[in-house]
């Protein structure tokens, strides 16, 4: 219980965390790159955001939001754009008279869409090509719009699962020690500690079967090699909570190990964890990208930074393809690595 | 100091061994062996053959046997430093690794001149040809990393200390291939100075001893830099770090009341308390070595190890793969290994632990 005037532990932290400006840049980045991940078909779509067509009113880059919208039946715009993916870029030269107005998003062109006249060229404003086409005439900027979902979700999905089997590595170790800490646990944080982490998931992605090599399975791996660090600090907090005095009020109590564990010792032992996440989350999205540039992580025509960047390689006069998501990658890690910073000088107090 | 070296190497020979393990599970978990991968040809010879000649085939490489069998027999022979035979190369991995490459097929000119005969040797192996890389950006790391730091610690505050710092923190958190994406475009595609393709120029057969060791070197600038700029921040950062602590030491002050010129303070006094957990740090530096070289001789087509990894995993060339993964390993081991003896050598209180 805090007295009004104390704001205990974390509240304090929160007031630190907010005093660092670097910090609260990397959030502001943070949160802009989550909210373009998820509006990202209201940004770069080929499809209108508005149009009356056939007299009525269809909203259909807002139906691709919809997270059902997969098991609707799709509205005659989309049917009309699958027939014809240039259609509502044609409507100056070959007006449609079933059409009226119609609303594009502000970079007017999906991330599959191929244009075979605009294969290789640079970025240009005149052609809304705001950051170039790549060798097959698909739009930049739309694929590392689109490419933030990726990036995103396979940090998030691959640290969650490294934070899973981290804590209740850790976590169990530190409690129960023993052999099983000994023998088990810290050898096998040894025995991957050894290992470059990247190293590691390169020659285990390289060696899966094809068949099985999509977006999950790198979630996956990426979650199963990455686990090291936040089992090694769980278990030296819990150790540490172990023999502090709540635990052993609560032992005599009667507690059972379970509620020891998960309502006494991890609370307190979960601050290291949080900061270890959020580098984490930097580590995992640029092993994607990593992945992706060296060809065995996300396959085209799926759309990922780290595979845009990766087609620089056959052409080398076309920058845009080496500058733009290199650019979207540095700054999405640098602003993870700032909150991680920032994370780590208001909680860690014991600094000074 | 000797006992606690022993100890350390003792209790890393287990961990060695795990790691055999892991790396030969990893590989054994993989879909698929060296005849089913290989290149499309070969794998329809491989459709088309009997089920026992097929068979014949994979017993004639040991693969036919249990997952056990294979691990003990590839350990007994590492224990005696043979490591089996590369199946894509087809010859043993000592003489892939150390022998000539396999792609400079140009027959030997005897006739040369044995500086020149000793350094061709030398940059045609694999292994030659990443420790030249990784000495170059070992050589950029230390002769550019303690300078900065001195000069950063020594002007604290100063336009250099700020924006130098800035940068480096820039540059450590840039991604090492984005880097070298930029690098290329900038130094080898707009500037077009820096040669970014392999180790050689064309026409090299015929250069003399110095200027193959030179196009050698100017071929190595660029994936050098890649690999050190990253270090190259941290160490900066650190030496700063480290040189601050020691300049408000006490005996720092004594000498400075002793009349001693600045220089001199900074230099004998300073930068050689501040050398000791630098050198330290320094066996940290072999990991990110070995694994920014797989990425960094695979952008820039280097003729080495890193590239010879990537190779080896697609064609499932278990023995290289198995060979190699141990001797990263091992190279990090050594690398921690060295810094904690480091760490013993500098403060005593550590060997007694």
């Amino acid at each position: 219980m805090t007295k009004r005037g104390q704001m205990g532990f974390w509240g304090e932290a929160l007031g630190r965390f907010k005093q660092n400006r670097l910090g609260r840049y990397g959030l502001w980045v943070i949160a802009a790159t989550i909210l373009v991940a998820w509006l990202a078909p209201l940004i770069a779509n080929n499809a209108p955001l508005m149009a009356r067509y056939e007299g009525s009113l269809h909203f259909t880059a807002f139906r691709q939001v919809f997270p059902l919208n997969h098991f609707l039946a799709p509205d005659k715009i989309t049917l009309k754009l699958r027939q014809n993916p240039d259609w509502l870029l044609e409507q100056k030269a070959l007006p449609d008279p079933k059409l009226g107005w119609f609303l594009l998003p502000p970079v007017p062109y999906s991330p599959l869409q191929t244009r075979l006249d605009d294969t290789g060229s640079p970025p240009s404003f005149k052609a809304s090509h705001y950051c170039g086409c790549d060798a097959l005439g698909r739009d930049v900027l739309s694929r590392l719009i689109h490419g933030t979902k990726t990036s995103l979700l396979v940090g998030f999905v691959a640290v969650g699962l490294a934070a899973v089997i981290g804590i209740a590595l850790g976590a169990t170790a530190g409690f129960f020690g023993g052999w099983y800490d000994l023998i088990f646990v810290s050898r096998l944080i040894e025995v991957f500690l050894c290992f470059p982490t990247f190293f590691l998931i390169v020659t285990v992605v390289a060696l899966m079967d094809p068949k099985y090599l999509n977006i999950w399975s790198i979630m996956a791996v990426i979650g199963l090699t990455s686990w090291t660090s936040i089992a090694r600090y769980t278990r030296a907090e819990v150790m540490r909570a172990k023999e502090s005095p709540f635990v052993a009020a609560a032992r005599v109590i009667g507690a059972n190990s379970r509620r020891l564990i998960f309502r006494h010792a991890l609370p307190s032992a979960l601050t290291p964890v949080l900061i270890s996440v959020s580098f984490g989350l930097a580590g995992a999205i640029l092993a994607e990208a990593g992945l992706s540039f060296l060809g065995i992580g996300v396959q085209p025509p799926e759309p990922s930074w780290g595979n845009v960047l990766r087609s620089v390689q056959s052409d080398w006069s076309q920058w845009w393809l080496g500058v733009f998501p290199g650019a979207a990658i540095f700054f999405a890690v640098l602003s993870y690595n700032l909150v991680g910073e920032a994370l780590r000088d208001a909680l860690d107090f014991r600094q000074g | 100091m000797l006992q606690y070296a022993l100890r350390r190497l003792l209790i890393a020979m287990p961990t060695l061994l795990l790691i055999t393990m892991v790396v030969f599970a990893i590989v054994k978990l993989a879909p698929g062996n060296p005849f089913s991968i290989s290149q499309a040809s070969s794998e329809r010879a491989v459709a088309r053959m009997d089920r026992s000649d097929y068979e014949a085939l994979l017993a004639r490489y040991g693969l036919d046997k249990p997952w056990y069998v294979q691990y003990w027999r590839w350990l007994k022979g590492a224990a005696t430093g043979s490591f089996g035979d590369s199946f894509s190369e087809r010859r043993p991995v000592a003489e892939v690794f150390f022998g000539k490459s396999g792609a400079a097929q140009s027959p030997e000119n005897p006739s040369l001149p044995l500086p020149s005969l000793l350094i061709r040797r030398f940059l045609d192996s694999k292994v030659g040809a990443t420790l030249f890389l990784n000495m170059i950006s070992l050589l950029l790391i230390a002769g550019c990393a303690v300078p900065l730091g001195l000069y950063a610690a020594v002007h604290k505050g100063g336009v250099v200390d700020k924006v130098s710092s800035t940068l480096f923190y820039g540059l450590y958190a840039l991604p090492n291939f984005w880097g070298a994406v930029l690098l290329i475009l900038l130094f080898g595609v707009t500037l077009k100075s820096l040669p970014f393709y392999g180790m050689h120029s064309d026409g090299s057969d015929s250069m003399g001893a110095a200027s193959y060791l030179l196009d050698a070197i100017l071929h190595a600038v660029l994936p050098a830099a890649c690999l050190a700029y990253g270090s190259l921040a941290f160490m900066a950062r650190f030496s700063r770090g480290v040189l601050l602590d020691v300049l408000h030491q006490d005996y720092i002050r004594t000498a400075r009341a002793k009349g001693l010129p600045e220089r001199l303070v900074i230099l004998r006094h300073g930068l050689r308390n501040a050398l000791i957990p630098f050198i330290t740090l320094f066996g940290l530096l072999l990991p990110e070595l070995v694994a920014g070289s797989v990425i960094i001789e695979t952008i820039f087509a280097w003729p080495g190890l890193g590239q010879m990894y990537v190779k080896a995993i697609y064609t499932r060339d278990y023995p290289l793969i198995l060979a190699e993964s141990l001797l990263g390993a091992m190279l990090v081991l050594a690398g921690t290994l060295l810094a904690d003896l480091g760490y013993a050598a500098a403060d005593p209180r550590i060997r007694r632990a």
